[in-house]
């Protein structure tokens, strides 16, 4: 009997012995499944894929529906069919400010407060955090920028006057040009393939990084002409670097794989047959025989070499043509075609595609469309923005997969001309940025071109194309510094077009 | 804390007493009433420990001091009888009821016994005969209609569904509502049952691990007043456990249980037979909606291609049910003999559901053994082996539930009379869905879960007035799942692998120490006033961990083993949490009618800082029993009052890791489907969380004060118990969304509070009583009324469950659970505003269409007697609340109910008719006149969520059961001890005034706060069949 005694004792004694204080027996809320820090190469990774995703998921769609690029369908109350006719409501627009504020800004401003002694680690952060400030005041106008981003410290951050915001983005670029021209040997960690955009390259971010000034001074060419010249006349004395062919264009390759594919595709087989190419987009485009239609769009009817667009308010129905290998990656099975000659969205015509086309953000297009319009307007007129135009068809058509005769064909059908030669150029940048993000939107709102023509007042829910989109829902509950906008049509601060 | 758990060591380690000079009494103890012997009588010296039980043939043997002493005889339920001792070595004695029958023992929170009239609180009882009625397989289900103020709701009637329990309303926000449950001492884990909404399977509760057989009674501690030593955990309340055990001086038994239950769907919704799948009276083969031309044997085309005759298969959605069984069996050997006694069980369940390959086998290996080590030692074991296997059917809003669009399948589609799938194994079907027979053969789930339960006592006499007692115990179990897509799955199903074909293997470890050390003392300080106090410590260790592993693109096949998957992706997490609390409970009694009980415990828990981690919180009840002091009151009709009331305040620890903020695994996505999940290309990702933990959190508090009067009438033959109580919950933890301009989306901490307020009443009559005739009736009765005082400072709603329309909210100044969704436009007088088209349209935006709160609930329980025979029944009653029905809005959008067909859908010249008229008025406030057609009206009903809210009251015979126990008397010459056959059933019948078609109790959300969601919900079902029960 004793003996029992003695083991049960011991054994619970040993039992409570195994904790040998209060303090330490509770101390393990120590979370084994994440880490409180993370190294800035891992968190650069998520970024970069991010500002790739942003630009090919909510804000593409918004933009590139108001810009009459695209065309939603599918019937009554699908997302894509009220966004053209602009019914864009608040609540649909915090999934985008979460992309901005809580998804990409954080790990940008983690990776610039945390890459001391990697100088170029330290210059990327800033010059996508510019990148992306730069996008959230075209989109919004007024948005937070001194107090965003300090977490618990301030969770109502002030709202800041969107004109105040630029300067400090240019200030941004700045510094993270400074900060990437640090001899390699000087950054202890070099950044490389993690970074999904440039893999590293730091000529590239460069070249980037002026093009996005050019981009930048450009929007103050109605509010501030003088400003918009000077300011680009002094960085192209500078000789840059810039951008130089399509390899320096700031896109985002996806990969043909499960939940790796661009999002422009993913979209497109996620929801089946909502988006189609808009009819405007389409018949400008057919005007001028585009060589570039064969990879913008499938053909339609299917293999007959035409192409047909769809407009707001069309009943629903299939026969049109669909975003192709352009936006959603080469051809890697066959598209089988319906005996009217539309395409069915099944399983087959998805998986048809490899899902890997880049998002492209800032094309080398993009960047000869800048200077041609600088030239134009700030330089030695037509004949200097004449080339620049050229370069920037050539490069837009390039990245098409349109031959060089093609390309010859249609530049000497299509000449910058004296008369309106500022819409030719947008016109023209137009049609190369499809699948860019915000940026057609950006010119149309600068300039007025591409001239488009409001949805049909029958069904449109304004009766003015937007000029910038709602505040969130979920921000103007949460931060009482947000004072909602009274429509879509405030605009932002370098949007003084009449 | 830590001196207090070496003071037992040491106390245990306390040498044996020295004993004085004795001899020998024996002795008989037998009923007043009837003469039969009693066995399992305490018989205690006076003022000693000295206590032996009676055995078998109720006799005793004791040793008494020779210098004289008096002997105490008592057997719950009998008055205790004193014996003086002198001279005699035998002594006989007759134990008599005791009149009250009051002194009923209750088992309370920490195990601590008391008597039922002394209690400040409410406790329900529900006892091993009322549980076992009905014979489902998840225990929860057993308890529904039974305990006022506690709400089962049951998920479905699905194999293995969940069911959850609410105590008087909810006491948080977005944490777990679901109490604690207790077996034998030891909280155990009734986790998981919560299902996903776009995938996957409807999970268990834990539970339902637990064999029904192996219960003798469960307490069910209503709030934190009754729970309140259980701290952190019990805010919700807490369910306690008693398993049967076997006892000292009892010959060995063996009991046998079997019951066999036939299962079905119990309601179908009422189709119409008359016209054909397509849209506009033309017939379209490929159409999901019966919208098309009236079925007349003409012929058209199918989906195949092929020629068919238009028929009308009035079967073809009851066809792809079967009928499934429910087939249950215990056998138990218990015994005792001096100083041990012990139960030993093992018992089986078998479930084979409404729908092919939806089966549930479990096993349940049970020992119980106590044993005095010594007079003063005693020691208790009881383990638990559990082992469960079951394999179930996709639900949910995914085109792999085969009710997603299943309810609705053309009236002309034949579907058990065609292939599912082709010789390769592609599916066969007219819809972009899963086909319902296809999904159910080839998109499996399986899983299996190993549990052992178990924990080790002692208890040390220190004194005689004096005792410490220490249990240890554990459950722990492992859940091991596997998923399985077939290639060319069109739905989410287990893994969204997009038709690629999925498989993962999971498994997820919980395990759960609990270490309970009391000190329970008993001491009358006057002979008016006595004085029981408990104090203790204990110590809890949660930890958990889920290793996951989800592969898509498969290679061959039906091979289901994650190497054919060509694209992996590992998850895994882990959690651990740790509570230390101490505790005093302490009881003061005055007399026979005064009790106060007064409790406090102080917790330290590992989920909140240092600065934050102890927190105090205590507890008063207080019982008066008017007719024990003023006996005056106390006449023919007035048997028994007493008067309770009680305040507590109990405090909830945090989920684990709330206090910081990390870096997750990176990842894309943007709501509406297209994602990019890491490792992308190779490369790892980190980002820090939208979700900001609070280093400052600390704990959320209940705070509940309650009233109860409780009265017998008429010798017991009438009485009733009526509560009222208001519960205040503050401070409450959750995570509160926050400007994401400050970079986080959230950030959980304390916010916010929710009262819920209610009364309850239980009445017990007995009608008739004679010598062979009893009917017990017992009425109960909840109503509760919830309010979300406040979220926190700019958040006006959060969304506990659902879609952009509709969904399940919290809004401050609402009950607990709203539902908003979309609305049709209308004008000031609450008209519906009617376009030139005829139809409604939809109001831009969201408003408040239903609560999900039920008015009140009840249960009536009727248990007649006759020689031997008995019927029991109970009705459950559920008054209010509104039910979200999917499946309603598409039954009435697709044309396939009765109602769709009510007017002739064409005109004599094969027009189209238009029998409907929207009551409203058109833009210029004219009234509408439009007519629209059949299809045209409930096809533009079904754009509003408000349109599929219906009151979900109904009331139900839930449970019933016929049997008939052999006499006694005609047994003695047979090895049986006791004989029972008998027939019994649940769910037998159902009453939903209304709700048209199916039945409302379903929750696609499983156990979840947010109630009242139906989203293509699986159906419920009904049971019936026969039991044996025997003794030997």
């Amino acid at each position: 009997m004793k003996k029992l005694k003695y083991i049960s004792a011991g054994v619970l004694a040993a039992f409570m012995l195994s904790f040998s204080s209060c303090d330490e027996f509770l101390d393990v809320n120590e979370n084994p499944n994440s880490p409180t820090e993370a190294p800035i190469a891992q968190v650069l990774t998520n970024a970069t894929v991010n500002t790739g995703f942003r630009n090919g998921s909510d804000l593409h769609r918004f933009t590139s529906l108001i810009m009459q690029q695209f065309s939603g369908q599918a019937g009554p109350t699908i997302q894509t069919r009220e966004y053209q006719r602009y019914l864009i409501q608040p609540s649909d627009l915090n999934n985008l400010y979460n992309a901005f504020y809580a998804t990409a800004l954080p790990d940008i401003e983690y990776v610039i407060n945390n890459s001391e002694g990697s100088p170029r680690y330290t210059g990327i952060g800033r010059i996508l955090k510019a990148y992306t400030y730069s996008q959230a005041v075209d989109v919004w106008g007024d948005v937070p920028f001194t107090e965003a981003l300090q977490g618990v410290a301030n969770l109502s951050p002030k709202v800041d006057d969107d004109a105040a915001i630029y300067p400090e983005l240019f200030k941004l670029i700045d510094q993270g040009i400074a900060d990437i021209k640090t001899p390699a040997k000087a950054s202890l960690l070099l950044p490389g393939a993690n970074e999904t955009i440039y893999r590293g390259d730091s000529l590239k971010w460069l070249k980037f990084g002026n093009t996005l000034k050019l981009r930048l001074f450009l929007k103050y060419s109605e509010k501030d002409p003088a400003f918009a010249k000077s300011q680009m006349d002094a960085l192209i004395a500078t000789g840059g670097p810039f951008m130089t062919s399509n390899a320096d264009n700031f896109e985002m390759a996806f990969v043909d794989a499960t939940a790796s594919q661009n999002p422009i595709h993913q979209f497109e087989v996620s929801r089946l047959n909502y988006t189609f190419p808009n009819k405007y987009l389409v018949d400008f485009m057919n005007e001028k025989v585009d060589p570039r239609r064969a990879s913008y769009f499938t053909d339609f009817p299917y293999g007959s070499g035409q192409y047909k667009g769809a407009a707001a308010g069309d009943p629903e129905s299939t026969n049109y043509s669909r975003l192709h290998t352009y936006l959603r990656g080469a051809l890697k099975g066959t598209i089988t075609p319906r005996a009217d000659g539309g395409i069915n969205a099944n399983a087959a015509y998805n998986n048809a595609y490899t899902g890997s086309a880049p998002i492209r953000m800032l094309t080398f297009a993009e960047y000869n469309f800048i200077r041609a319009e600088h030239a134009l307007r700030f330089g030695g007129g037509l004949a200097e923005a004449t080339p620049f135009y050229q370069a920037g068809i050539r490069a837009s058509m390039t990245a098409a997969g349109v031959a060089t005769a093609a390309q010859d064909a249609y530049i000497l059908a299509n000449p910058l001309l004296a008369v309106n030669p500022l819409q030719q150029i947008i016109q023209e940048k137009y049609i190369a940025n499809y699948g860019v993000a915000l940026e057609p939107w950006n010119d149309w709102r600068r300039t007025g071109y591409p001239a488009i023509t409001p949805v049909s007042s029958t069904i449109a829910a304004t009766d003015y194309i937007p000029r910038s989109l709602y505040y969130p829902e979920a921000e103007t509950n949460s931060n009482t510094n947000f004072v909602q906008k009274p429509d879509m049509n405030v605009r932002v601060f370098w949007d003084t077009r009449q | 804390m830590k001196s207090l758990l070496f003071s037992f060591v040491l106390m245990l380690t306390l040498a044996g007493q020295v004993w004085a000079q004795e001899r020998t009494v024996t002795g008989r103890v037998t009923d007043a009433a009837t003469g039969e012997t009693m066995p399992g009588v305490t018989v205690q010296v006076k003022g000693t420990t000295i206590a032996t039980p009676t055995d078998v043939n109720g006799a005793y043997s004791i040793n008494v001091p020779s210098g004289g002493a008096t002997l105490v005889f008592t057997f719950v339920g009998y008055a205790n009888q004193e014996v003086a001792v002198s001279t005699q070595s035998s002594i006989n004695v007759r134990l008599a009821l005791d009149s009250r029958q009051l002194s009923e023992v209750v088992v309370t929170a920490m195990g601590i016994q008391r008597e039922k009239k002394d209690l400040g609180y409410s406790v329900g009882t529900v006892d091993a005969a009322a549980l076992t009625i009905g014979r489902p397989t998840n225990v929860v289900n057993a308890l529904s209609g039974k305990v006022a103020g506690v709400s089962v709701a049951s998920s479905s009637g699905m194999v293995g569904a969940s069911s959850g329990i609410f105590i008087r309303g909810n006491t948080t926000f977005t944490g777990s509502n679901q109490p604690l449950f207790v077996i034998d001492g030891v909280p155990i884990d009734n986790g998981g049952g919560g299902n996903a909404l776009q995938n996957g399977v409807a999970n268990s509760n834990r539970a339902i691990d637990l064999n029904q057989d192996d219960i003798e009674s469960i307490n069910i501690l209503k709030g934190p007043a009754a729970a309140a030593l259980y701290g952190s955990r019990a805010a919700s309340g807490a369910v306690i456990i008693t398993t049967k055990k076997g006892k000292a001086g009892q010959k060995t038994s063996v009991e046998f249980n079997s019951s066999y239950n036939m299962v079905e769907v119990n309601r179908f919704p009422e189709w119409q037979n008359e016209y054909a799948q397509g849209t506009g009276g033309n017939f379209i083969p490929t159409s999901n909606v019966s919208w098309g031309p009236r079925i007349t044997g003409q012929t058209v085309t199918n989906f195949r291609g092929e020629q068919e005759t238009l028929t009308a298969y009035p079967d073809n959605i009851k066809d792809i049910f079967k009928k499934g069984s429910n087939f249950q069996n215990t056998v138990a050997l218990s015994g005792g003999g001096e100083s041990a006694s012990y139960r030993l069980s093992y018992g089986n369940t078998k479930e084979s559901g409404v729908l092919e390959n939806n089966k549930l086998q479990r096993h349940n290996f049970t020992f119980n053994g106590s044993a005095d080590i010594t007079p003063k030692l005693t020691s208790g074991v009881s383990v638990q082996y559990i082992n469960s296997e079951s394999k179930r059917t996709q639900q949910g809003n995914q085109l792999s539930n085969p009710f997603f669009r299943g309810w609705f399948i053309p009236r002309n589609i034949n579907l058990s009379g065609m292939p599912y799938e082709d010789a390769a194994g592609n599916q066969i079907y007219f819809d972009a869905v899963d086909n319902p027979y296809w999904t159910i053969a080839n998109n499996t789930y399986d899983d299996e879960i190993n549990r052992v339960i178990g924990n080790v006592n002692l208890s040390y006499k220190l004194t005689p007035w004096l005792d410490a007692n220490y249990r240890l115990g554990v459950d722990t179990y492992t859940q091991v799942e596997q998923g399985y897509d077939q290639i060319g799955a069109r739905g989410a199903a287990n893994t969204s692998a997009g038709g690629t074909g999925g498989i993962y293997d999971r498994s997820y470890t919980n395990t759960n120490i609990n270490s309970n050390f009391i000190l329970s003392g008993r001491k009358d300080i006057t002979p008016d006033f006595d004085l029981t106090f408990n104090v203790g410590n204990e110590i809890i260790s949660n930890s958990t961990n889920d290793v996951n592993t989800i592969g898509k693109t498969l290679g061959i096949r039906n091979l289901k083993n994650i190497s054919n998957a060509s694209v992996q992706t590992g998850l895994n997490s882990k959690s651990q949490r740790r509570l230390v609390g101490v505790f005093a409970d302490v009881t003061f009694g005055y007399r026979d009618f005064v009790t106060l009980n007064v409790t406090g415990r102080n917790d330290f828990s590992s989920t909140f800082g240092e600065a934050e981690n102890s927190y105090f919180y205590p507890s008063a009840a207080l019982s008066f029993v008017l007719t024990e002091a003023f006996p005056v009151l106390k006449n023919n009709v007035i048997e028994f009052a007493k008067v309770k009331a009680n305040y507590a305040k109990v405090g909830k620890e945090a989920p684990a890791y709330s206090t910081n903020t990390y870096f997750v695994a990176a990842g894309a996505s943007d709501g509406f489907g297209p994602s990019i999940v890491f490792p992308y290309n190779g490369l790892g990702g980190r980002t820090y969380s939208n979700a900001s933990g609070d280093p400052n959190l600390r704990p959320e508090f209940t705070t509940s004060k309650e009233v109860g009067l409780e009265m017998q009438f008429f010798k017991n033959r009438l009485g009733f118990e009526a509560n009222y109580y208001v519960t205040n919950s503050t401070d409450l933890i959750f995570s509160v969304p926050v400007s994401s301009s400050s970079g986080f989306t959230s950030q959980t901490r304390n916010a916010g509070s929710l009262r819920n307020k209610g009364i309850e009443f239980l009445l017990n009559v007995t009608p008739l009583k004679t010598s062979n005739f009893t009917w017990d009736l017992s009425f109960n009765f909840n109503r509760n009324r919830s309010e979300v005082i406040e979220l926190a400072q700019g958040v006006p709603n959060i969304i506990l469950a659902g879609f952009t329309t509709p969904n399940v909210r919290l809004e401050a100044g609402q009950p607990y659970g709203v539902m908003y969704g979309s609305v049709f436009r209308r004008n000031d007088q609450g008209q519906l505003i009617i376009g030139a088209n005829g139809e409604p349209s939809l109001d831009p935006l969201s408003k408040k269409i239903g609560d999900t709160n039920p008015d009140w609930t009840g249960g009536i329980t009727n248990n007649l007697n006759y020689k031997g025979i008995n019927l029991s029944f109970l009705i459950d009653i559920r008054k209010g609340g509104d039910v979200y029905s999917r499946n309603l809005g598409d039954l009435r959008r697709s044309g396939v109910l009765a109602e769709a067909a009510e007017f002739d859908r064409f005109t004599s010249d094969g027009k189209l008719a238009t029998p409907y008229v929207y009551e409203g008025v058109k833009a210029d406030g004219s009234v509408n006149t439009t007519p629209i057609t059949t299809e045209r009206y409930f096809t533009s009903l079904f754009t509003a969520g408000e349109s599929y809210v219906y009151d979900a009251t109904a009331v139900r015979l839930r449970e019933a059961s016929l049997s008939y126990a052999i006499p006694t008397g005609l047994l003695q010459k047979t090895p049986f001890g006791r004989l029972e056959v008998g027939l019994n059933g649940r769910n037998l019948l159902l009453w939903a005034p209304n709700f048209p078609h199916l039945d409302p109790e379903n929750n696609t959300l499983g156990v979840s706060n947010a109630q009242g969601f139906e989203f293509n919900g699986l159906p419920n079902t009904r049971s019936y069949g026969a039991f044996l029960r025997l003794t030997l």
